[in-house]
């Protein structure tokens, strides 16, 4: 799931494509911005909206997200060193997650990579990267195109989502393929995607066809307009991890220094397989030997307090922090991420204030989807070291 | 020797679609990298092969009738010690017909200075000029000779050992600082200034008022050749002749020379070398593959952006260099006929240009002109051994710098650089215009035709630092296994060394021996 975090600063964000359309339902008026773009983060309420999410479906704007078109007989090739993405056998209209990683092996982003034609890819990611994007891209047959500003993209989610755009005339013929399709006269590309564990379907259309397919999702079936808080709730209990928050991508850090994580530390070892093809900083990640000092793991808060900031204790030791939190309504309570020290994983712990100031409140380990998806990798990468054997 | 060191290709067997095996490493470029690499795996008892491509000749070559150019680095600075040693050069031929050079600078105002090529002898020539300055240069020279050799590794691209208290100050406090700067921190005299930053310059794209350019001469003044620390010597047969002793030493480690094999491609299997693919489209396999060629063909067209990671790729595909240097051969009929100046013959003659001048010079080098006053070195291998001129003829041979850097230099600018260099040697040896036969200039793209690398790796080099820091980065190659790099840029500055090549060998011969090939 591609989440970037806030801006710490951006004095005038720019509208999305669905940005009025997005003013004018929105009661809460509670916005924020990312990557420059303004973005809402309540329309109604949160439980609501979390809700819809759930258990029918809502629409959200992911006009924030940085998109390009991978174009060119070598796009496949440049894509599958820029990113760990497997792409090698994508078929045509498959979408694929992966991390963009430098050469040491340090994540920079969390990506997603469609491939909607032939030699036609779509990129998806949370920041802009150019500098990375267009240094990789020397010595391939390919041309990247930033379409970030120039096309809506609409996000129906929850488990009717399929369902809604089907009824909005949206080709959505597949689960797991995307398609493309002309509704009333809007060229659009309809992908299926994964929102935490919520399926969905994310629609790229025109900018200037922002409000008619809107509205004609709208009023085709009437789903919850959603914004970021809820889909925060739905982010850490799938356990993904969000750049800017829970952690600095490498290319932003100033310098390489322990804000820099690998894909182990970020709980995410199956996005960068290394027993699979190459990627740029695979090799590093292989040959890694330095043990991992802290990781990223979500923690179920016995208390329906945020506690962004709180330390972590285990044995009444500190031994790391909360990094982002959520009252998960599913749960009844709230849900964080933690980073903490590697040697202390599967012990009970509490979160509270450091010293004594405050009172501690118990937390356990909460299972994420991702978290499930890092402990089948790595047994199958044992089982792999045993049977070489 | 010659004839039996070559093993012609279709001999080999290496030519035609076929897949050779049972070889333990491939050394891809007869450079002189390379061959060193290739000798001290053939050493280790490793089954090496030794491909034949990126070379400059070792022959002379004729200019003009009777007189030959040579196009190598035939003047010494700094050749690895360690390198004579282990492969016993010296008994593979190896010679130094003039082991240190004394030197005498020309200044632009028609003074000279004769400096004694060991410099902790040089007080008294300088004292003959100005006696503080004199005291301050003996003060200068103990303290930087002494840095210079304590920060050898640095300048080799290994990591520094033990640093003395002092060397480390005086890193701390000149370490990024212009060699202007410090100069103007020792010295009064203008001649001194201007003799100590054309040292530091020569053959660097940093003019002497950049910062780092101070490590430039800490560098150049780190060097050993025959021996001698900070001195410059001239082998045997020039280039030619330490090529010919390293030939003999890889024939006696029993590696097989194989020439005119060209390569296309590096084997990766499953980032380990697997070997090489050959331009017939054959392939020879082997764990290990040392490449001597320039960074540019072995990692963007060997082996290619789709087996390199990103910042690899940026840190080996550099900006187009900016400045130049013009390797110049003088043809001079006739010999001097006074003692003063056949003395003189066997000195290593420098025109200097003043500090202004040469900031001049860099800045009309950078817009593409050559200046009218630039930094010349030169010497006169005939005076120490026959064969480079007629009897009654003399060849003077050295670099012209600084100028500016085009990979695809048009006439005109050749027909600049020569202008200057006949009225540099003017200004070193008024009427040598008249004795001029020919003059043979030569450009990076020259080198670059010769031998088959890349022209940036004949540019002008650039600050000892960001070499430093290219050199530990490209011989990590990407992380592949087993392929290991000793091309220029694996080097720190210009001019014949060989660390690259012993580097390269000894971990490749570490590698193997970790897998178990190598004794």
């Amino acid at each position: 799931m591609i989440f970037p975090g806030p801006d710490l600063t951006s004095a005038e964000p720019r509208p999305t494509a669905l940005f009025s359309a997005c003013a004018s339902v929105s009661a809460a008026n509670k916005w924020t911005a990312i990557n420059g773009w303004s973005v809402s983060l309540v329309y109604t309420n949160v439980t609501e909206e979390y809700n819809a999410l759930t258990r029918r479906a809502a629409v959200a704007d992911f006009g924030m997200l940085w998109r390009y078109i991978v174009r060119g007989p070598d796009a496949p090739d440049y894509l599958a060193r820029v990113t760990s993405a497997p792409l090698r056998n994508l078929e045509l209209g498959e979408s694929a997650r992966g991390l963009m990683l430098t050469s040491v092996g340090t994540v920079v982003d969390l990506i997603d990579v469609a491939r909607l034609g032939d030699d036609l890819y779509l990129l998806t990611c949370s920041r802009a990267h150019p500098r990375r994007l267009q240094l990789a891209a020397r010595g391939f047959d390919a041309t990247i195109e930033d379409i970030t500003g120039r096309v809506a993209a609409l996000a129906i989610i929850g488990p009717d989502a399929h369902d809604v755009a089907a009824v909005a005339g949206l080709k959505v013929d597949s689960e797991n393929l995307a398609a493309q399709a002309t509704v009333r006269g809007v060229e659009t590309a309809a992908r299926p995607i994964n929102v935490g564990v919520q399926p969905g379907v994310e629609i790229i259309y025109p900018y200037e066809e922002a409000l008619t397919l809107w509205e004609r999702v709208r009023r085709a079936a009437a789903p919850t307009p959603c914004g970021l808080d809820a889909l925060e709730v739905l982010r850490i209990e799938a356990g993904a991890p969000r750049l800017g928050v829970d952690f600095i991508g490498a290319d932003e850090s100033e310098e390489a220094s322990e804000t820099e994580r690998s894909p182990q530390a970020l709980g995410l070892p199956h996005l960068a397989p290394v027993n699979r093809a190459w990627f740029n900083g695979r090799r590093s990640l292989s040959s890694a030997s330095e043990p991992i000092e802290k990781v990223l793991t979500v923690l179920a808060l016995d208390s329906d307090e945020l506690n962004v900031g709180s330390a972590v204790f285990a044995n009444g030791e500190p031994i790391g922090h909360i990094t982002s939190a959520a009252f998960s309504p599913r749960l009844k309570r709230a849900i964080a991420f933690a980073e903490i020290s590697q040697v202390a994983t599967n012990m009970a712990y509490e979160v509270g204030p450091l010293g004594n100031l405050g009172k501690r409140v118990s937390a356990k380990v909460f299972d994420t989807a991702e978290s499930e998806l890092s402990q089948a990798f790595q047994a199958s990468l044992r089982e792999a070291t045993e049977s070489r054997r | 020797m010659t004839e039996n060191f070559h093993k012609p290709s279709d001999e080999s067997g290496s030519s035609g679609v076929r897949i050779e095996g049972g070889i333990d490493a491939i050394v891809v470029g007869a450079t002189i990298d390379g061959m060193i690499a290739a000798a001290y795996l053939g050493k280790a008892g490793l089954n090496t092969v030794l491909l034949e491509a990126g070379a400059l000749s070792p022959e002379l070559r004729p200019f003009t009738p009777g007189y030959f150019a040579d196009d190598g680095d035939f003047l010494l600075r700094d050749l690895d010690p360690k390198v004579i040693d282990t492969l016993k050069l010296y008994r593979h031929g190896l010679k130094f017909v003039q082991r240190r050079f004394d030197s005498v600078y020309y200044f632009s105002d028609k003074s000279g200075l004769k400096v004694n090529g060991d410099l902790f002898r040089s007080y008294e020539s300088i004292a003959e000029m100005d006696v503080v300055d004199a005291k301050e240069f003996k003060k200068f020279t103990e303290q930087m000779l002494s840095a210079a050799r304590e920060l050898r590794p640095m300048f080799r691209g290994e990591p520094l050992r033990k640093v003395s208290k002092q060397t480390r100050a005086l890193f701390a406090k000149y370490g990024t600082s212009s060699i202007d700067a410090v100069l103007d921190d020792f010295f009064v005299s203008d001649r001194i200034k201007d003799m100590l930053s054309a040292e530091a310059s020569l053959r660097s794209s940093l003019k002497p008022s950049d910062p780092h350019s101070f490590l430039s001469l800490l560098r150049r003044w780190s060097g050993e050749a025959a021996g001698l620390q900070a001195a410059c010597s001239l082998p045997e047969g020039g280039y030619g002749g330490l090529y010919e002793a390293l030939r003999r030493a890889v024939k006696k480690a029993g590696v097989e020379v194989r020439d005119g094999v060209g390569i296309k491609s590096i084997l990766v299997e499953w980032d380990q070398a697997a070997g090489v693919e050959l331009e017939d489209g054959g392939q020879i396999r082997a764990p290990v593959v040392v490449n001597g060629l320039d960074g540019r063909q072995v990692f963007l067209e060997q082996l290619g952006p789709k087996l390199i990671d990103i910042e690899f790729h940026k840190a080996v595909d550099p900006v187009t260099p900016k400045f130049g240097a013009a390797k110049v051969h003088f043809a001079l009929h006739g010999t001097p006929r006074d003692e003063k100046t056949k003395k003189n013959l066997s000195r290593r003659l420098v025109y200097t240009p003043a500090r202004s001048e040469m900031r001049q010079a860099y800045r009309m080098a950078r817009e593409g002109e050559v200046a009218p006053e630039l930094l010349m070195e030169l010497v006169f291998p005939n005076v120490f051994e026959e064969g480079w001129a007629p009897p009654n003829g003399s060849l003077a041979a050295g670099w012209l710098h600084p100028i500016p850097y085009m990979d695809n230099p048009d006439e005109k600018l050749r027909r600049d650089v020569e202008e200057v260099a006949i009225a540099m040697m003017e200004k070193i040896a008024p009427g040598a215009r008249e004795r001029i036969e020919a003059v043979d200039v030569v450009l990076a793209n020259d080198l670059s035709d010769r031998s088959g690398l890349s022209p940036e790796s004949f540019a002008a080099s650039d600050a000892v630092a960001t070499e430093a820091r290219l050199a530990r980065v490209i011989k990590g190659a990407s992380g592949i296994g087993g392929v290991f790099f000793c091309g220029p840029e694996a080097q720190v500055g210009h001019g014949v060394s060989g660390v690259a090549g012993r580097g390269a060998g000894l971990a490749a011969v570490e590698y193997s021996r970790r897998k178990g090939r190598a004794a």
